[in-house]
């Protein structure tokens, strides 16, 4: 039983900003060895989410528009209040969502779907890197 | 969806890697992160390479390169200071202007589109720097003059709605006739509130089966 650990660090201009992690992830899939088992893919971060969807531009806008309308950016927030940072709407919309999935794997590659992507939003405002865990378990 | 007539590509990180790349390749390649067969023009490896805050940093004077805000050699000049290097300006823009690689897949499909669709570019390497790579890969091909923006002509890029209105005015289109092939999320989703049609740039196999469910290819 093999398990890999691997940090990947993107580069993010925040606000939602969607970035197709899918090719790096497995990259590190092949870079494991394993041939069958699963990979977690964990943000590390609380202002943001993992999502497997069609990495489509028109997607992309229409999630954040719906979470536009759940938890909008200029909201007013009870976060807010301890002064310290102002992205409530960050934080709502990383609940929201899921931090971390994990896909099988097969024959050395992850079992997604024709259309399916591996898709990294920051929340966050600002430019900055982000963290994903990358952790591979098989044989 | 409207006839599509006229497809524009961004430069930087579709036709050729984004300037931040391009000089992180040149000067201090990430051999961790090419070890494990991740090259991404937007993945920080956190090797002794770059560290994050040059990494950073690189991205920040590649904004204002972009925008003209800082001159091709500051640029360069900056870049070698910011990676802690002793080199002169004068290489690393020779390596860049002189060497930079065109994607060959992208490049392939140029030849196949330009066949049946009107071509635009939108530039985001200084003028100079896209006048050598583009006489030495016959980009004027694909891309004639009148059809090539250069982003240095526009101070703010964000969120870039002049410069995608100009790219408009030139094609004389209407924005449902035309779709932007760009890599950056925020570009696209400005391209998208224009009612321009867009297609996030990945890799060629992604953008070759886009282009099939747009019908083009």
């Amino acid at each position: 039983m093999m398990i890999l650990t691997q940090k990947l660090h993107f580069l993010s201009e925040g606000d939602f900003y969607p970035l197709n992690i899918t090719d790096p992830v497995q990259s590190v899939v092949n870079s494991s060895g394993v041939k069958k088992g699963q990979v977690l893919i964990y943000y590390q971060h609380t202002t943001g989410a993992i999502a497997i969807i069609e990495h489509e531009c028109g997607i992309m806008v229409d999630l954040e528009d719906v979470l536009e309308r759940l938890a909008p950016l200029k909201g007013d927030y009870y976060h807010h209040r301890r002064g310290y940072d102002q992205n409530g709407a960050a934080h709502v919309r990383t609940a929201i969502l899921n931090v971390s999935v994990i896909l099988p794997i097969d024959g050395g590659r992850m079992m997604l779907g024709e259309y399916q992507e591996i898709v990294m939003i920051d929340f966050d405002p600002g430019l900055k890197t982000r963290t994903v865990i990358v952790q591979v378990i098989g044989e | 969806m409207g006839q599509i007539r006229r497809i524009n590509f961004w430069f930087g990180g579709v036709v050729a890697p984004t300037l931040s790349q391009i000089v992180r390749w040149v000067l201090k390649p990430d051999e961790k992160m090419a070890a494990i067969g991740i090259t991404h023009p937007w993945v920080c490896g956190h090797s002794s390479s770059v560290s994050t805050d040059v990494f950073l940093q690189l991205f920040n004077l590649e904004k204002k390169l972009i925008i003209g805000s800082i001159s091709p050699n500051d640029f360069c000049k900056k870049c070698i200071e910011a990676l802690g290097l002793e080199l002169p300006e004068v290489e690393l823009i020779n390596s860049i202007s002189l060497n930079i690689p065109i994607r060959p897949d992208v490049y392939s499909l140029l030849s196949v589109l330009a066949s049946k669709f009107h071509l635009g570019l939108i530039c985001d390497y200084p003028p100079d720097w896209y006048q050598r790579i583009a006489s030495k890969n016959n980009l004027e091909t694909f891309f004639p003059k009148e059809r090539v923006i250069f982003t240095t002509e526009f101070q703010a890029t964000e969120p870039y709605f002049d410069l995608l209105k100009k790219m408009l005015f030139l094609g004389s289109i209407m924005p449902e006739e035309s779709l932007l092939i760009d890599a950056n999320p925020n570009r696209n989703r400005a391209a998208i509130f224009l009612s321009i049609n867009v297609s996030t740039f990945v890799d060629i196999r992604r953008l070759r089966r886009d282009l099939v469910l747009w019908g083009l290819l």
